[in-house]
């Protein structure tokens, strides 16, 4: 009697354990962060540019954008792709998207469709009837795609862009 | 910190401010800028997990902007201490609302100090396009400032609003707005009373437009009938008070003011007298007048003509004119002899009863004094020998007064 409760005992807890093995997943923890630069005066009375947190911006302002990934779970998590339309009243940066060990795509279409900047045209119709391939301006980019390939359990890495506010 | 917030609200602003070549085209103040990033990813065994996304908002400042100002034109006449109205139209073409507060300088000539102006303040809504306008539109859609009251960024129902007010410049007037879809979408609607003549890109300025009256007292005159008072007002940004706009060109007000002279001739008007000189020294209406030399006997009529003058150079209006001329020692007043040209050239009996309505009375105290308002409009119906309202003389304008007495 004594020894089937502890046999049962001891297989719930193999039971157990086994059933958390199971739940074993990645978990990416985001934060994204946005920066203006200021220009100081230092002691010596030489101009030191700075980045400070931006909360308000005016027309004209270049914004920091900075993505802080870093995965907290207790499994290595794959194919992280981190995608960032470009804000409303803002336009991209050329060549501002960085990014740790990350591929960098970009879309034209609303982020329907993603692909290196070098890559990126549209058709135009000229008069004579006949469409041309054009290649998109930074300012016509409206999406920016990270791919990653893996992030290891307890691994962080960062990525950014910046953008001019219209 | 402090050193900090120094250095931000100068050399830091300017940098800033460096950048934006005009505000022709930018984003409405009180907008709200949202970045949000989406992670999505999957684990060893290719299962795709619930993905994360995080978000960062920044608000859009309001950057002060050099409104537009207009020139009234100028004013001539004007008379001295009397608040002259400028009306002014003003449109904003800044990327929000703000306040416009009003100075104005004087340059004056023959004006004993300069003209002060009342300083009014006027705010002005502004905001820029977030959805490109297409020709006839009627519907405009612009950022959300965040609150959903039915004012969009100081701009509400029966506003007059001026499209790329620096550029294209097309003048609207809006029906209304709805601001329902601000929290979901971040964009509102402006709705026109007509459908727009102009295509506009996103990003293009929309001020309000409106007017300002600015009351300018004037001073008084040195010397002669006239000086002027050149007035530039200046509208000034509140939020920035290093923003402002003078009007071009200036308002000239030209201040006059009458010159009245009054000068007595005489006549002996008894038939057939030869107690009159010679030579006239002034003819009015066929009859001949005289400074001196004029004889009678007792019993004679003599013809008195009072000449009121305004004809000076540059002289102003004259206003209120009241004659009042005792009638001489020894003599009597005549009788319904009283006639007045109020500056027409054409004389009218006036009765010399009091408070009757014409423009003439005799007080009976003592030996008479005759009252007379001359120039146009005067009368004599407020109570009491003497208590008229004068009457008005333009600049060139004469009036003649006439009367009679016998010697007694």
């Amino acid at each position: 009697m004594m020894m089937n409760m502890i046999r049962n005992t001891l297989l719930t807890l193999v039971l157990g354990t086994a059933s958390m093995m199971s739940m074993a997943a990645p978990q990416i923890a985001l934060q994204i962060s946005a920066e203006k630069e200021v220009v100081e005066v230092d002691e010596n009375g030489q101009q030191v540019t700075r980045r400070v947190a931006a909360t308000e911006t005016v027309p004209g302002d270049v914004l920091f954008y900075t993505i802080s990934y870093s995965n907290t779970g207790d499994e290595a998590a794959r194919n992280v792709q981190l995608d960032n339309p470009v804000p409303q009243a803002t336009a991209y940066q050329a060549n501002s998207a960085w990014g740790e060990n990350s591929e960098i795509l970009f879309s034209i279409d609303g982020g329907k469709t993603f692909k290196k900047a070098s890559n990126l045209t549209y058709q135009v119709t000229g008069n004579d009837g006949q469409t041309e391939d054009r290649q998109a301006a930074p300012e016509q980019y409206n999406s920016i795609r990270w791919i990653i390939e893996e992030v290891g359990v307890g691994a962080e890495g960062s990525s950014g862009f910046s953008v001019i506010v219209q | 910190m402090k050193h900090l917030q120094k250095l931000m609200g100068g050399t830091a602003l300017l940098a800033s401010a460096a950048l934006i070549p005009g505000l022709a085209f930018a984003t409405a103040a009180n907008t709200t800028i949202t970045n949000t990033v989406t992670v999505s990813y999957s684990d060893a065994a290719d299962n795709a997990q619930t993905p994360e996304t995080a978000s960062v908002a920044i608000d859009v400042n309001l950057v002060a902007s050099a409104p537009l100002v207009s020139s009234p034109a100028d004013v001539d006449p004007a008379t001295e201490d009397t608040a002259v109205n400028l009306v002014y139209t003003i449109t904003s073409t800044a990327n929000g609302p703000d306040t416009y507060n009003f100075t104005s300088a004087d340059t004056r000539t023959n004006m004993d100090a300069d003209a002060v102006g009342d300083d009014p303040s006027i705010p002005l809504g502004a905001t820029t396009v977030a959805s490109a306008i297409v020709a006839t539109d009627t519907v405009i859609t612009v950022p959300f400032d965040g609150t959903d009251d039915g004012v969009v960024n100081g701009l509400t129902d029966g506003n007059t609003i001026v499209i790329d007010p620096t550029g294209t410049a097309e003048v609207a007037t809006i029906l209304s707005v709805d601001e329902s879809t601000g929290a979901a979408t971040n964009t509102v609607t402006i709705t026109l009373t007509a459908g727009t003549a102009n295509g506009f890109i996103y990003g293009t300025t929309i001020g309000q437009r409106d007017t300002v009256t600015v009351a300018i007292t004037t001073d008084t005159i040195t010397t002669g009938t006239s000086g002027t008072h050149s007035i530039v007002s200046t509208a000034t940004s509140d939020f920035n008070g290093a923003i402002s706009t003078d009007q071009a060109t200036a308002t000239v007000i030209t201040v006059r003011r009458p010159v009245l002279t009054v000068t007595k001739y005489v006549r002996n008007a008894t038939p057939l007298t030869t107690f009159n000189p010679v030579a006239a020294d002034i003819t009015v209406d066929g009859v001949d007048y005289y400074s001196s030399g004029v004889t009678g006997n007792p019993g004679d009529t003599m013809q008195y003509l009072i000449v009121i003058d305004n004809s000076a150079a540059g002289a102003g209006t004259a206003n209120n004119i009241v004659v009042s001329d005792p009638i001489p020692q020894f003599t009597s007043f005549v009788a319904s002899s009283i006639e007045l040209d109020p500056g027409t050239g054409t004389f009218a009996a006036q009765d010399e009863t009091a408070d009757d309505g014409d423009a003439a009375e005799l007080d009976a105290t003592g030996n008479g004094t005759v009252y007379v308002y001359a120039g146009a409009g005067g009368d004599d119906t407020t109570a009491g020998a003497g208590n008229g309202d004068g009457g008005t003389l333009l600049a060139t304008e004469v009036s003649h007064v006439i009367f009679q007495v016998t010697i007694d």
